[in-house]
């Protein structure tokens, strides 16, 4: 017993690797759904402000996150991009980050695409800034001395989609998709200034940075990780990327639990055997 | 030539600094336009910080291939992928997608470098795992407590978790997620709060040292 107690702590790791891997990879191809997502208050928030948005108003989402955090990211801005098509709510996307551009790019057209949507009359790309302070500090006062032009070149006042937008004031929720800081400086420089409506998506690792700005109403609400796309999913019906990889995240957690517990009853084992063989 | 060197430049960083703190608190006309100016040279400037990473970054490298040092060949892929996505980047426009075909630059973006990024964080989830296997003891009450609050984290913030809990012990207290909830509503942000309330007293007062001209070091030199 002592024997398999000593082995089985200093288990290959790569025996681990292959537990992880089968953890995360069974319930993407066997579809394995999660019972039990229960709702929380930052995403209902996030959810009631875009659905109290009347038809025509706008939705500008900021894509400030690179390829490493997508798949926590991603599907959050998915489903809002969808749920504001669906309620012919107007979008606007833009990338403080430069690999951010990309995922912007593919993401609202794709949507648009599935949900019959016109570029430039129903959805906008306005790519990408690269002085995020001077951007955020400049929208208050106007909105086209930053962007011009769109992604395309296209002058930006020229097209249906901006018509009675000015500054940032006038459009009727802005949304961080950020798994850095850039959350602080659209709340320092742009929302708490000139007062609008400003929520936030971010990574788990990230998510106790930002609560504070939850706390003190200066943001909307905010979605956590993919559990916080899963959970807008819910409320919106839609069973999209998130749900899909909240089976994994679950699976990959209990994993990390099992295992923690097990290594630690298998120490104290150890010193039990130890003490009795004294 | 102290002027040149120290004065003015202190005197620079004093009246932008000044001005750009009032313009924030000033809302007018004037103080708008201010801001624009400010931001358009503040976009200047970061383009000579942008060729200032370049240039020293090529030059770096390029030592390291003439004295053949350890791993120089990395530097001439390091040249090569940065002429590759120049190159490419400036024959697409900056675009992904032109003409309904995808380019070299958004080809490279798609296949290259998102798999790439997204390997190396995907990595650290087997590293995670592994880790938690072989290190995390519970040796001690902070280590016992470490565990239980990541633990009942764990629980509360995956549905299995919350499903497995509500079975066990009901939904008193909003069931697992509230009590996930209340730990980071409540000493989590406590602390956060703390740590955030304390950086920002930091940076206030390194920045009116370098506005009053207290701190100096960006000046260069030892003084």
């Amino acid at each position: 017993m002592k024997d398999i107690i000593a082995k089985l702590l200093k288990i290959d790791r790569r025996i681990i690797f292959l537990l992880t891997s089968l953890a995360i990879l069974i319930p993407i191809v066997f579809y394995i759904q999660m019972p039990g997502l229960q709702v929380t208050e930052s995403t209902k928030s996030v959810y009631n402000a875009l659905d109290s948005l009347p038809e025509g108003s706008t939705l500008l989402m900021s894509f400030d996150f690179d390829p490493s955090t997508k798949p926590e990211l991603y599907p959050m801005a998915d489903v809002m991009c969808r749920h504001a098509f669906k309620k012919n709510i107007k979008v606007l996307a833009m990338a403080f980050t430069a690999p951010g551009v990309a995922i912007a790019e593919d993401l609202i057209t794709k949507d648009a695409v599935e949900m019959h949507k016109e570029y430039g009359k129903d959805y906008v790309f306005l790519g990408y800034q690269p002085n995020y302070v001077s951007a955020l500090t400049e929208f208050g006062n106007d909105f086209y001395s930053v962007y011009p032009t769109d992604s395309r070149g296209t002058n930006l006042q020229s097209l249906p989609v901006m018509q009675g937008i000015r500054t940032i004031k006038d459009i009727g929720l802005v949304m961080d998709y950020t798994a850095a800081s850039y959350l602080d400086a659209w709340v320092a420089y742009s929302s708490d200034r000139y007062g609008f409506k400003l929520g936030a998506g971010t990574t788990a690792v990230n998510e106790p940075s930002c609560l504070p700005y939850v706390q003190s109403h200066q943001i909307v609400g905010l979605l956590g990780a993919l559990r916080g796309g899963a959970e807008y999913e819910s409320l919106l019906h839609y069973n999209g990327l998130a749900t899909k990889g909240m089976a994994s995240v679950s699976m990959g957690h209990f994993l990390i639990l099992a295992l923690i517990i097990l290594a630690n009853l298998m120490v104290l084992a150890q010193k039990f055997m130890k003490e009795e063989e004294k | 030539m102290n002027i040149f060197k120290k004065t003015l430049p202190l005197a620079i960083c004093f009246v932008i600094g000044v001005l750009s703190f009032l313009q924030y608190y000033c809302p007018h006309h004037l103080s708008d336009e201010f801001a624009d100016v400010l931001n358009d040279h503040m976009n200047i400037i970061y383009f000579f910080a942008y060729m200032l990473g370049l240039i020293s970054l090529s030059m770096a490298n390029w030592g390291t291939i003439k004295r053949k040092a350890d791993g120089w060949g990395y530097s001439v892929l390091l040249f090569v992928g940065m002429a590759i996505g120049i190159i490419s980047g400036i024959a697409a426009k900056g675009e992904f997608i032109a003409n309904n075909h995808m380019t070299a630059y958004g080809w490279m973006y798609t296949y290259i470098y998102s798999p790439l990024q997204g390997t190396m964080f995907a990595i650290l989830a087997f590293y995670l795992v592994s880790c938690s296997y072989r290190a995390f003891r519970v040796k001690s009450k902070e280590a016992g407590l470490l565990f239980l609050t990541a633990g009942l984290f764990i629980l509360g913030r995956i549905p299995p978790g919350q499903w497995l809990w509500s079975q066990i012990f009901g939904t008193a207290c909003g069931g697992i997620s509230g009590i996930t909830e209340w730990i980071l509503n409540c000493p989590t942000l406590a602390a956060r709060r703390a740590i955030m309330v304390g950086i920002s007293l930091g940076s206030i007062a390194t920045s009116v040292k370098i506005v009053v001209g207290i701190e100096r070091q960006y000046l260069g030199g030892t003084d």
